[in-house]
């Protein structure tokens, strides 16, 4: 008896949680078919509703980036497109996106970027795990065998862990520990400290990535490194990625 | 020679009496009706020319400073007594004051065949203006008006002829809200000039005229009026209490009565000049709200619609395109500011073009302000405008409005032989060429998941980071435990003997009280390969006396546990060999004592 309802609460949770998933399916393609009518923002509302929801995907970052961009909110559609980029790297919408909109803001991407970025920060520390566990059971099984294959494998494993720790480290510190922002307006003035009676150093334009690194009150600094630029942004103008 | 001289004399003396018999004399006066005048008020200054000519010069005025003059018509003598013709002409002037102070009226000049003749000055002293509210303070031909709360004149209740209104539509305002000013003129009688309208002081508001004036009948008190009436829209530019200052308008009317019954008098007479002044208007001009102030209001006050257009929805890289926001509605249309154009990159935008067109039809302020904006394509592609945002201040709702412009899509092809930023015209083949770029369509499925989303953040990642070293850790603790006791069988033996004797003691517990004989073997055997792990004893050797030995030896082992070891080992040898004898109660009672007794001896003996 307990077997059964146990079976029919099983049951039940199941057929609910896979309901509410199919419900979120369902405001995704409805957004889908707003946008493909051109009505971007009821198309937005949508998407940002799933957002709220605390869901997430590279492929709605993306479609968000989309509508903002038919929104002309060029600002709005680097951040949701830097945010698909971090998820999926490899895309290849995605990344055609980033170059064009590289290309309209006059953005340069080190050259290392690339490699940097081809995995995404999840597939390195998933291949962290791997190698890492692999690396363990490895010592545990040397332990009682000792053929030479193992010796070998467990030197390769450790060698993979480091790469793909130190290679996750990097795009950790570089993407999620150091915090990037895109410019939401355009030529917003940056100035040369946390307040507007200083000088306006310089104005970057709408969709402009600028690393942050610090903050004062509602204020960032924010570097721009390809140019050797720094200075002061007021929290309003710019979005964290 | 004195002949010559006898003729010149008398022709000279003939030239005399000729000229005084012949000249002409003329002489200029100029009067007052009072030398002291309130602010709002007026003199009539009569300028009288007398001469025995016919024709005589008209006055030149002069040293009008302080003043401004109207012309109340002039009124002419002729008489002709015995041939001799003697004529005069009096002037007359109203002067309404400008400001406050002393001042002289003069000379009033005239010419007459090369010879000028002026009056003498005149001192006036303009005092502070004095705002009576019954008629009783108004003279004769002076017609002091008063206003009721609305602004509406009322007519003194003894003025029946003539008199002047203004009014206003509404008291209390915003600012730049459209206020429509109306001025009357009441008559209902015939005018013998053209009046002289001077329209009330307006500073702190914006004017427009609304023309044309209107004309018509009206009645007013049971008698019939002719009304002029002229509109005017004010814009308050400040916030605060205004005033609208007097109005003023100058007449002359057909002075009946005055002159008593002489036909002639009245015949000739130019008729009575008449000053009317309105009261001034008090406005109260609102701020605008404060609170729900939109940031794309830049003060724009009225009701508007907005719309807009483009020229050219088809067009080339490089091309300009003239992108057309139509502002039209009620209000003061030359203060509508530009709307905000959203800033997009991939446009250019050069300066923008305004042009009005204002209507006052319906005596109001109506009409629209055309902003052109120039854009240039950077890019090719389906592009969308820019985004425009007007925001104004509805007067009717009392609230602000803002109203955006609906999305509009141009398509921009690439010009040949340019190149733009990210377009380029490229040959890839001989049938392929890129024609534009955009950005790629949308996914149309996913893989929804739940945040957090980096693996770093997750619980079991750092769980399975932390656990599997402990778990590696504890099995090599474990491997050199193992090592251990196979490398030390006695030790491991020790280790052993309590667990060993405490399950065959609990084997035994089985066996009661089914088999008796089974327990009792059970029992002993525990105790027996208790002592002999633990003590590394040979067990086919073993007996109480070795066992008893070797606590006394080799441990300093307590005298009341060595009887216990004793007694229990001793009744389970009865037992054993003399079952017949032995009842259940027994065996339980050993068996419980001996599960007591073995942890403590095994205390006693590991130390």
């Amino acid at each position: 008896m307990n077997k059964k309802i146990s079976c029919i609460i099983l049951f039940f949770i199941l057929s609910v949680g896979y309901s509410y998933a199919d419900k979120l399916n369902s405001f995704f393609q409805d957004a889908n078919n707003l946008y493909k009518q051109e009505k971007y923002e009821d198309a937005l509302n949508l998407y940002e509703r799933l957002e709220f929801q605390n869901k997430y995907s590279a492929e709605l970052f993306y479609n968000m980036s989309n509508a903002y961009y038919r929104l002309n909110n060029l600002g709005m559609a680097v951040l949701y497109n830097e945010r698909a980029y971090l998820l999926k790297p490899r895309d290849e919408y995605i990344r055609y996106n980033r170059k064009l909109f590289n290309t309209i803001t006059n953005q340069k991407m080190p050259l290392w970027e690339n490699a940097v970025t081809f995995f995404s920060i999840n597939e390195l520390l998933y291949s962290v795990l791997f190698f890492y566990t692999s690396f363990f059971i490895l010592l545990i099984l040397s332990g009682r065998f000792y053929p030479r294959w193992i010796y070998w494998t467990k030197i390769a494993v450790l060698s993979l862990l480091i790469l793909f720790a130190c290679w996750s480290f990097v795009v950790y510190w570089d993407y999620y520990h150091t915090k990037h922002a895109v410019v939401l307006n355009d030529n917003v003035n940056v100035y040369s400290g946390p307040d507007t009676d200083n000088v306006v150093g310089f104005t970057a334009p709408k969709g402009k990535k600028a690393q942050i690194i610090t903050v004062n009150g509602s204020w960032f600094e924010v570097g721009v490194k390809d140019e050797g630029l720094k200075g002061w942004v007021e929290k309003e103008n710019v979005l964290v990625i | 020679m004195k002949i010559i001289l006898k003729i010149l004399c008398a022709l000279y003396l003939m030239n005399i009496l000729i000229g005084s018999i012949f000249a002409e004399n003329i002489s200029i006066s100029a009067s007052v009706d009072k030398n002291s005048v309130p602010q709002n008020g007026q003199i009539v200054l009569k300028v009288t020319i007398t001469g025995d000519v016919s024709n005589l010069p008209n006055p030149t005025l002069a040293g009008m400073d302080g003043f401004t003059a109207y012309s109340s018509g002039r009124s002419q003598n002729v008489s002709i007594v015995n041939g001799a013709v003697s004529s005069s002409l009096a002037y007359n002037y109203v002067l309404a004051p400008k400001a406050i102070g002393k001042y002289s009226i003069g000379p009033i000049k005239i010419s007459y065949k090369g010879k000028d003749y002026q009056t003498e000055l005149i001192n006036i002293e303009v005092t502070q203006a004095e705002y009576q509210s019954t008629a009783s303070a108004a003279k004769p031909h002076q017609q002091a008006v008063t206003q009721d709360g609305a602004g509406q004149t009322v007519r003194p209740s003894n003025e029946k002829d003539i008199f002047i209104t203004t009014s206003i539509d509404k008291k209390n305002i915003f600012v730049d809200e459209q206020l429509i000013l109306t001025f009357r003129f009441f008559t209902k009688v015939d005018l013998l000039s053209a009046p002289g309208y001077t329209p009330p002081d307006t500073s702190g508001f914006w004017s427009e005229d609304l023309p044309p004036q209107k004309t018509y009948l009206t009645d007013y008190n049971g008698a019939r009026y002719k009304v002029t009436e002229i509109q005017t829209a004010l814009f308050p530019t400040t916030h605060g209490a205004h005033t609208i200052g007097s109005a003023y308008l100058t007449c002359s009317i057909q002075d009946f009565g005055s002159r008593g019954d002489d036909f002639f008098a009245n015949f000739f007479s130019r008729g009575k000049p008449v000053q009317l002044t309105s009261q001034p208007i008090k406005v109260n001009v609102m701020p605008l709200p404060s609170d729900n102030k939109p940031k794309t209001f830049n003060g724009t006050v009225g009701r508007y619609t907005m719309d807009v257009s483009v020229d050219n929805k088809n067009v080339e890289t490089g091309d300009a395109i003239n992108y057309i926001i139509t502002i039209q509605g009620e209000g003061n249309i030359k203060s509508i500011t530009e709307p905000v154009i959203e800033e997009n990159a991939v446009f250019k935008r050069y300066d923008t073009i305004t042009s009005l067109d204002i209507s006052k039809a319906g005596y109001k302020v109506t009409g629209k302000k055309i902003f052109k904006v120039v854009l240039v394509p950077k890019v090719s592609g389906r592009l969308q405008l820019p985004n425009v945002t007007f925001t104004y201040f509805d007067t009717t709702a009392r609230n602000y409005k803002t109203l955006s412009s609906k999305k509009e899509l141009i398509s921009v092809k690439q010009k040949n032989n340019e190149t733009t930023e990210t377009a380029k015209e490229m040959f890839v083949s001989d049938n392929i060429k890129i024609i534009g770029e955009d950005i790629r369509f949308i996914y149309e499925s996913t893989k929804l998941r739940t945040r957090p989303a980096e693996l770093y953040k997750k619980s079991y990642f750092w769980i399975l980071v932390i656990f599997l070293p402990l778990i590696y850790f504890s099995l090599i603790v474990f491997n050199i435990y193992q090592i251990k006791i196979k490398s030390n069988a006695v030790w491991d033996r020790k280790r052993k003997a309590l667990r060993c004797a405490v399950k065959k003691i609990k084997q035994a517990e089985k066996f009661i009280p089914s088999d008796e004989k089974r327990v009792v073997s059970l029992l002993s055997g525990a105790l027996a390969d208790y002592f002999s792990m633990k003590l590394n004893l040979d067990l086919s050797a073993l007996s109480i006396r070795t066992i008893t030995n070797v606590l006394e030896m080799r441990l300093d082992f307590d005298s009341g546990a060595k009887a216990d070891i004793v007694n229990i080992w001793e009744k389970l040898d009865f037992m054993r060999f003399a079952p017949a004898s032995v009842n259940k109660e027994e065996i339980a009672g050993v068996l419980k004592e001996l599960k007591k007794n073995i942890t403590v001896w095994d205390k006693k003996i590991s130390g």
